[in-house]
């Protein structure tokens, strides 16, 4: 499948050489990323990508480790070009980005983006999914298909190829 | 008219998220005093209600329940430019205050549009509930407006908001501070320049606040484009600026206008709850999640909605055959009184069965809708409604519809009059149309006389399975011209779900009763006056012209039969006196006689059917009927089934066997009319798909709100139920 996302959570991507294109966060968070050289269009080499510990990342010579939380809130795209990083020269396989369909019952975790434009993302932020908002996964209809979500503490169903329009982080 | 000159007249406008409690506490203020219209040009409903307190005239307005103010849908432009035309005096915004901070994000709209606020913050109890502790003053500084708290369905806080409405009121002058969400450095310096563009123009500043329209126009708002490019002369250096400031923007944040203007006021909120709102202790779980935990459940959730429809669907129709008996007996009892005071002829004839009998044709579907809406409203009250969508979505969704339309498609079974009706609970208008238009389609109980009749003569012990698969029919029908009309008349962009499933809530009586007077009251209004004119007009065209040759004749002969008997009879009677045997001479020669009088009125009846519009009308498009194998008689009755299906029996009466018996009609059918079986069958196909009757196209009409959707209904289920008809006889002739 040829996803329309071509920008992925850094915490999701094998080793290779990236492009930072958005952060996700409030004003600290930026801040706090902007001290470590981390801005949009900054290069960035993954040097060891791992299931479910820190990243590793090198910025501009400098080396470091990044938890998953933030890595999930930067959204890169490949410098390596697509071949090189499907199969992945140093790190696992690359991973479809995660979107609010493929959370389970009871998970929560944050908004990174709304894909697409227009109504829907309009009525979804008027809703309250906006960036960085918790979204909790409440249950799924009886036919699996639209699913209840609690955000900002209420509940709202949403289909599951409108949940598959939110990008979100890791579940966590 | 009481005279009203030393009151004052305040003008208030009540808004607010769905699900807030905005209806019950409308229906607290106002009570029976309300007033049901439409808003200009379109379907949305208006209600406005009077209160008379302390020496005002207090007029409220109820505004479309929006989560926004963007000009996502009609109901958020209605409601924005009722508060920025109509200037309000007061508006208040009722608040849930177990979700504030996404009712917040209506609030913050509503203080851009200007004027003078109260904020209501309702559902207090449940806040409390939530271990939620609120600073009114705080929240009130902020929001710049007093704030109120109100637990609307008991009534507590209520008559408190007359008091504030009045306050407000009557400190308008002094107010001097105007809140404005602050929007951030970079956006806040292309608000003043867009604004500055603005004030250029005097009409729009007296018209508009200039800071509203900078905002809504760098979120690429439709409505207000339109409102500059129509009123404005310097519309061009808006535009331009505009699309300049934007794309500066977007340069910026990598992010369309709107989206960061949205992030922004969110931000605001939370600021403003983090100084005004503080965490207690929670006193209770959430009851709502535990109900919802078997209401939604997995393999529970559909059984239980099954059952709650089937009570809805016992209690409308069922429950309702009472009254709708006794109103029959009631207009078959006036009829009667009438027939018998006023002498025969037309004018009689106009009164009985044409009068008489069309208002009964209206009264008689009352019960059906007071019983309906009172489900209706516990089901949208209470919270069910939303779940009921949530659960059948999925098989709605297939048809390109949103799960709500399941309520009204099931109703659609029993009448499609309130069907049509229940409609009103679809918040997008594409949805609504699309549903009133298949929703005939569901094969009503008024058919079933029809199906019993024709299947039960032409196919005997297989007459349950024919009558099935006609009701199964319908349904695959339904969902077939569904999907092709989403594709072709109802494109773009299905309506995302989106939908918010609000805490279960105890209804309130008087919201509940208040909301079916209001259905009953607009039924009797709006279609009762297209019920009754149809009716007379049906009434006319079955009735002329006379075939006045035939009346005399017909006078002629039952003098004849009449003399023929009188003689005989009058002799028998004399001599009869105790002799049993004459005695029951006597009664056979009475019961030849009015049997043979009987004879002759049922062929009067066909005479003048057949010379009557109706009857030419029918012989004239018997070569419409021809391919399907149907005679003219089954035309007249289709005709006739315009006024009510179950007509269609009646009419087939008149015609095969004079009136007579029941039991007798389906022999004369099979019989006289030349159809066989499968002609039968398609005959019954073309019953179950044609235009379902008058009532349901006056509710078409009245909830589409155009005639070109209900001519279009009647147009395409004419030609289905005529393709249909004709591929049950081309099939059936090859299959046997």
């Amino acid at each position: 499948m040829t996803s329309a996302f071509e920008a992925y959570p850094l915490s999701v991507v094998p080793a290779g050489n990236y492009m930072i294109v958005e952060l996700v966060g409030g004003r600290g968070f930026l801040r706090r990323l902007s001290y470590m050289g981390l801005h949009p269009d900054v290069e960035v080499s993954v040097t060891a990508a791992s299931q479910n510990g820190p990243v590793r990342v090198a910025v501009g010579g400098t080396q470091f480790g990044l938890g998953r939380g933030m890595a999930s809130r930067i959204l890169v795209v490949s410098r390596g070009g697509a071949d090189e990083s499907q199969k992945g020269t140093g790190g696992r396989p690359f991973r479809r980005v995660v979107t609010l369909k493929d959370y389970r019952e009871g998970q929560r975790g944050r908004i990174l983006d709304i894909k697409g434009e227009g109504k829907f993302k309009k009525r979804l932020l008027d809703m309250g999914f906006t960036k960085g908002a918790e979204v909790y996964v409440e249950k799924y209809a009886p036919l699996r298909d639209p699913v209840e979500f609690i955000i900002k503490g209420y509940h709202v169903g949403l289909r599951r190829e409108e949940a598959q329009r939110i990008l979100m982080t890791d579940p966590y | 008219m009481p005279d009203r000159s030393s009151e004052k007249k305040i003008v208030v406008a009540i808004g607010g998220n769905p699900n807030s409690g905005k209806t019950t506490i409308f229906n607290e203020l106002t009570g029976s005093r309300q007033k049901v219209g439409n808003w200009g040009g379109v379907t949305v409903e208006k209600i406005e209600g009077t209160v008379n307190y302390n020496g005002y005239h207090i007029v409220f307005v109820d505004l479309p329940g929006t989560y926004s103010l963007t000009a996502y849908s009609i109901e958020e432009i209605i409601a924005r430019n009722f508060i920025v035309e109509e200037r309000p005096d007061v508006v208040v915004d009722i608040i849930d205050s177990g979700n504030l901070e996404r009712n917040l994000y209506l609030a913050v709209q509503m203080i851009e549009l200007g004027g003078d606020f109260i904020f209501v913050l309702n559902m207090a109890d449940m806040a409390k509930k939530q271990g939620l502790l609120i600073d009114a003053d705080k929240l009130g500084s902020f929001l710049g407006g007093p704030v109120l708290f109100t637990v609307g369905n008991r009534g507590i806080g209520v008559k408190a908001i007359l008091d504030g409405v009045i306050d407000v009121y009557e400190q308008r002058a002094t107010k001097t501070r105007t809140i404005q969400v602050p929007y951030g450095n970079e956006i806040e310096e292309e608000i003043s320049t867009i604004q500055a563009k603005v004030e250029a123009d005097s009409t729009l500043v007296g018209a508009y606040p200039p800071r509203w329209l900078g905002v809504k126009l760098l979120e690429n708002d439709s409505d207000v484009q339109g409102k500059i490019r129509r009123n404005s002369e310097v519309q061009e250096a808006i535009a331009e600026q505009v699309a300049v400031s934007r794309k500066h923007l977007r340069d910026i944040f990598d992010e369309e206008a709107e989206n960061i203007i949205a992030d922004q006021r969110y931000g605001f909120i939370s600021g403003l709850l983090q100084e005004s709102v503080s965490l207690g202790t929670r006193t209770k779980q959430d009851l709502s999640q535990k109900i919802d935990k078997v209401l939604t459940n997995r393999l529970l959730g559909i059984p239980l909605l099954v059952l709650f429809i089937w009570i809805m669907f016992q209690v409308t129709f069922n429950v309702g055959s009472f009254p709708m008996r006794w109103i029959d007996t009631g207009v078959g009892l006036l009829s009667g009184a009438v027939s018998f005071l006023l002498p025969d002829g037309i004018f009689k004839s106009l009164i009985v069965d044409g009068i008489i009998g069309g208002v009964g044709g209206v009264a008689i579907f009352l019960p059906n809708i007071l019983l309906l809406f009172f489900m209706i409203s516990i089901f949208e009250d209470t919270g069910y409604m939303a779940r009921a969508a949530f659960v059948m979505d999925r098989v709605m969704h297939l048809i390109g519809l949103h799960g709500k339309s399941f309520i009204s498609m099931i109703m659609g079974f029993g009448c499609n009059v309130p069907a049509i009706m229940a409609t009103r609970t679809l918040e997008n208008e594409k949805d609504r149309v699309l549903t009133i238009l298949i929703n005939p389609l569901m094969s009503c109980s008024a058919r079933l006389p029809v199906y019993v009749l024709i299947a039960g003569t032409f196919f005997g012990k297989r007459a349950g399975n024919v009558i099935f698969s006609l009701y199964a029919l319908g349904v695959v029908l339904a969902i077939i011209v569904g999907r092709l009309f989403r594709k072709t008349l109802f494109r773009g962009e299905s309506e995302p779900f989106v939908m918010e499933l609000p805490p279960y809530r105890i209804p309130t009586l008087k919201s509940v009763v208040i909301h079916m007077w209001e259905r009953a009251v607009l039924f009797l209004r709006k279609m009762g006056t297209v019920i009754l004119v149809g009716s007379v007009v049906i009434w006319f065209f079955s009735s002329f012209p006379v075939n006045r040759a035939y009346r005399t004749e017909f006078e002629r002969k039952k003098a004849a039969v009449e003399e023929r008997y009188e003689g005989s009879i009058d002799s028998l009677r004399r001599s009869a006196s105790g002799d049993s045997e004459i005695s029951a001479e006597l009664t056979a020669l009475i019961k030849e006689r009015d049997e043979a009088l009987l004879d002759l009125a049922g062929e009067k009846k066909q005479q003048d059917v057949y010379y009557s519009f109706i009857g030419r009308m029918g012989r004239s498009i018997e070569p419409f009927f021809r391919p399907l194998g149907f005679s003219w008689r089954e035309g007249v009755a289709l005709i006739t089934g315009f006024v009510a299906k179950e007509v269609v029996v009646s009419t087939l009466g008149v015609l095969y066997a004079g009136g007579g018996e029941e039991d007798e009609l389906g022999f004369a059918v099979r019989e006289r009319s030349g159809l066989t079986p499968l002609t039968a069958f398609a005959f019954l196909v073309f019953v179950l798909i044609y235009t379902p009757c008058l009532a349901t196209l006056a509710a078409v009409r009245q909830e589409t709100g155009s005639w070109r959707w209900t001519l279009f209904s009647v147009g395409y289920q004419i030609t289905l139920a005529w393709l249909m008809a004709f591929a049950v006889v081309k099939v059936g002739a090859l299959v046997t």
